[in-house]
């Protein structure tokens, strides 16, 4: 939308650090990673089991080129520790007395959730990173931010919330409002700025035409600023955003494993989104040997945070596809790298669904507890700009009367296990769902942009 | 500011010079930290300078001038 803008006497959120040269944000990061993995080394039983079984010790890291030495860990070895102590593992440095508040993810294998613990300085910094994004795309102390977001124990846009107390603007929360209320609170009080996932910002503006506004002329809005799906990078998705609400939008992309956003969209709008380097190591990988992509090749992300220290994650194998482009690739004159195209895709079978993450291996473990369910399929779809999810069931023929007990219990089993969100159930005919003999392909994604 | 004579806090964590307001910045996060060492504080006192310790952290941090966890403070 426009010409891309002139370099703003205020653009940079921190402009020491987000214009430093790229020998700077190295040897920041160097820094940074030694004293994080001392810490890590002497706190973290977690790190320092599989630390010493790979033959490692902190005082082996001299520079990023000895990153490899480190071995990554991934989510299924979090989830195991968990398991094995919990009800927090032993991943966590420190005590969870120090904790001021604890949020949870969707289960990935079976119904386990990831617990997230964070003191008053993780919050801090969770809010100083979502600084980054909300000023790099020009929100300010004169703005009104309006949150589409639930606040309940999914992590999403807490951080976003209290950074944008942090930056000076007014924030308009709006718990669970149902979705025409929050139309009118954004239009009455005249909010610039809309935070919230691609989805529901669609939803917002097919529910505001159903009411007869007209978003581009009733209210505000300037710019509105997504995160929590990937296809808040999605040409197509964008280009329907900003033509329902006449205002340009940009991306950011977090985990709940870290809290917070380590990457934002500028207001120049390079189609990418900038890493915060200097409180991330982002490498990417090829997915099957290990060994480090080249700029411009697709690989899985795996970051280093250093952010969070209850939850020190080191070498964390995100699943996430990315494409690392140069700073250079942007006209807006930081010197942190892009992921070109934002989150590309994720190496496993991951999908989210308005925002939350639904693996089909979580699905399954649920749908088998019922032991008359025979065969399932889960089938992904679209319903005007908003993604469904329906998990069609089939029970043997003559068992027809136990399905609305089964239904109920998957209806509260699965929104449990996966944030509150909201599942459909089918029962199928009995025979006509497809049987497989090698690999079951369960999952049907209906689903077009 | 009382005794600044360790205000000095010339350089980052990579090395690089670190202008006048971020020393004094390093001087009060330091300072808030001491402050919180002690075991005569009200509640009043104790719970806003351990809010204040970790927006100062958020200053030196964004500078590269300091780097750790602190939980052992409370924070």
């Amino acid at each position: 939308m426009g010409a891309k803008p002139a370099i703003a006497p205020d653009e940079y959120w921190n402009p020491r650090h987000e214009t430093m040269p790229r020998a700077e944000i190295t040897a920041i990061q160097v820094a940074k990673m030694r004293r994080q993995l001392a810490y890590a080394w002497e706190r973290s039983p977690f790190h320092r089991r599989r630390w010493e079984a790979a033959g490692f010790e902190p005082g082996q890291f001299r520079s990023l080129d000895d990153l490899r030495r480190i071995p990554p860990m991934t989510r299924a070895e979090w989830m195991e520790a968990q398991a094995a102590h919990p009800p927090y593992g032993d991943l966590p440095a420190a005590p969870p007395e120090v904790a001021i508040r604890l949020h949870t993810t969707s289960g990935t294998t079976g119904r386990m959730p990831l617990r997230a613990l964070d003191g008053m300085r993780d919050w801090e910094w969770i809010a100083e990173m979502w600084c980054h994004g909300f000023h790099a795309f020009g929100v300010r102390p004169s703005d009104t931010v309006f949150f589409a977001f639930s606040y309940a124990s999914f992590i999403g846009f807490w951080g976003a919330h209290y950074a944008c107390e942090k930056l000076g603007a007014l924030v308009i929360p709006s718990g669970s409002l149902p979705t025409d209320t929050r139309v009118k609170l954004i239009v009455e009080n005249g909010a610039t700025t809309v935070c919230a996932t691609p989805t529901y910002v669609l939803r917002l503006a097919q529910v505001a035409r159903e009411m007869g506004v007209d978003l581009r002329k009733a209210g505000k809005v300037e710019r509105i600023l997504l995160s929590g799906e990937p296809s808040g990078s999605v040409p197509a998705v964008r280009r329907k955003i900003e033509e329902e609400w006449g205002a340009p939008c940009g991306d950011s992309a977090g985990m709940t494993e870290i809290g917070t956003i380590m990457m934002f969209e500028c207001r120049h709008r390079p189609g990418g989104m900038h890493i915060i380097e200097d409180h991330f190591i982002e490498e990417v990988l090829d997915p099957e040997s290990g060994e480090p992509v080249g700029p411009g090749e697709k690989g899985e992300r795996v970051v280093t945070s250093f952010g969070r220290g209850i939850l020190p994650l080191v070498r964390y194998r995100t699943r996430d596809l990315v494409c690392r482009v140069p700073a250079s690739s942007c006209t807006c004159g930081r010197t942190f790298d892009l992921y070109q195209g934002g989150i590309l895709g994720r190496v496993d079978d991951m999908h989210k669904i308005r925002g939350t993450n639904v693996y089909p291996r979580a699905v399954e473990a649920i749908v088998r507890e019922h032991a008359l369910v025979e065969e399932f399929q889960i089938v992904l779809w679209r319903e005007k700009d908003r993604d469904e999810i329906t998990v069609r069931c089939e029970l043997p023929k003559g068992s027809e009367d136990h399905w609305p007990s089964i239904r109920t219990a998957l209806d509260h089993d699965l929104a449990e296990a996966h944030e509150n969100l909201r599942f459909q159930l089918e029962l199928a005919e009995p025979g006509t769902l497809p049987r497989f003999e090698l690999k079951a392909k369960r999952l049907v994604d209906k689903r077009t942009y | 500011m009382g005794d600044r004579t360790d205000i000095l806090h010339p350089r980052d964590l990579a090395g690089r010079p670190v202008d006048e307001v971020h020393q004094e910045v390093a001087w009060m996060y330091r300072k808030t930290k001491a402050l919180l060492g002690r075991d005569d504080l009200p509640p009043c006192t104790r719970r806003n300078l351990m809010k204040s310790l970790a927006c100062l952290y958020q200053v030196v941090d964004d500078a590269g001038m300091e780097f750790e966890h602190l939980y052992d403070l409370g924070v």
